[in-house]
């Protein structure tokens, strides 16, 4: 599974970023850059990636660090798979 | 000859525990029915969002010739008692108590929605001959109450940095203390009740499974875990009829939103059943 796909795959349907005009990579910076990234948009996400994915978030594990940027989120969701 | 708009409506009371539950049934008008379809609501803020295409499915099965009984929970709607003062067990009875009064010689259908399916459990036990009707199903309690309490961690995520000194929504409810999220008042009790709880079929199964969702993704597939499921309970010989229909997950917006496809799907289900279901 191509865990960053997946990812931005969530990423574009909760903030509403359509392909033809965001273009998404690993390095795409998200919290602060993207305005549609507030607090609820965060719920949303890690719920949206929790029911795809079939792993459970532990909310103490997650701060804005994590939110950084795709390839930061990515790399949490990878460590949750691992475990 | 089914009439989808010739039903009526009523509510009642019914006690159990020493306290009251409000019930709803939808009947076909004709006041001769094929058998009966028990509802279990959804858990918390998505049960009021959801009240709207409950009602709809529930007036559409009634018009083709069903009982539908949907039932408050302890603590929830119209029935007795504080949400913070239910758990867990006493939602199973409610369940269970349900199903003992729907006429063991007619068909009859568990309607969950979302985490509602965690609660058939005990009711399965007793009477392993009903068909389920899945919608969006909940399949991990812990994964549900985890969502249910990020509310509250929304705002700390985006700002705060790890190790603030404010306690975490699940640090308060193992230290026993009932907490505020969302608007509802969560005791330990009932957390770690759903918690525990997980989407199971007991192994003396022997009806059928539609499992219904909604997305909004392009490809229309369950999710993975959902996928997973459906797979494990069809190795068992379980038939699954899974389907996943266009619309918004309308018991998590923030306008109350209506999904036509979700009905038509569930009046299909129920009509193509009848006749594999009243076989003895």
């Amino acid at each position: 599974m191509n865990v960053e796909a997946e990812v931005i795959k969530i990423l574009r349907s909760v903030l509403g970023l359509d392909a033809a005009r965001y273009k998404l990579d690993a390095a795409s910076p998200l919290l602060g850059h993207v305005p549609e990234l507030d607090s609820m948009a965060v719920v949303s996400i890690l719920t949206g990636l929790e029911e795809h994915l079939g792993f459970v978030v532990d909310d103490d594990d997650v701060d804005g660090q994590t939110f950084a940027t795709v390839g930061s989120l990515s790399s949490f969701v990878k460590s949750k798979l691992a475990q | 000859m089914s009439n989808d708009k010739s039903f009526v409506q009523s509510a009642d009371f019914v006690e159990l525990g020493g306290s009251s539950r409000l019930r709803f049934v939808s009947c076909p008008a004709s006041g001769s029915c094929r058998g009966t379809v028990v509802f279990v609501h959804a858990f918390a803020e998505e049960m009021n969002k959801s009240r709207r295409m409950a009602a709809l499915a529930a007036r559409r099965m009634a018009g083709a010739g069903w009982q539908v009984v949907q039932r408050d929970l302890f603590g929830c709607g119209d029935s007795s008692g504080e949400f913070a003062d239910a758990d867990w067990q006493s939602w199973l009875e409610d369940v269970d108590d349900e199903v003992q009064r729907a006429p063991a010689h007619l068909p009859l259908w568990l309607w969950s929605q979302r985490a509602g399916a965690l609660l058939l459990t005990r009711a399965l036990q007793r009477r392993p001959r009903v068909n389920l009707l899945l919608w969006q199903p909940v399949l991990s309690g812990e994964q549900h109450l985890q969502q249910f309490l990020r509310l509250h961690a929304g705002a700390r995520i985006i700002g705060a940095a790890r190790g603030n000194a404010q306690n975490s929504p699940m640090e308060m409810l193992h230290s026993g203390q009932t907490v505020e999220v969302g608007g509802y008042r969560l005791s330990p009790a009932l957390a770690q009740g759903l918690s525990q709880a997980a989407l199971q079929l007991p192994a003396e199964f022997d009806g059928r499974v539609v499992w219904l969702e909604v997305s909004r993704q392009d490809d229309l597939q369950p999710s993975l875990a959902s996928q997973r499921m459906i797979a494990q309970w069809r190795e068992r010989g379980v038939e699954v009829r899974a389907q996943v229909l266009a619309g918004d997950p309308f018991w998590q917006t923030q306008e109350i939103e209506e999904c036509p496809a979700l009905i038509e799907a569930t009046a299909d289900a129920l009509r193509s059943d009848t006749a594999q279901l009243t076989a003895a």
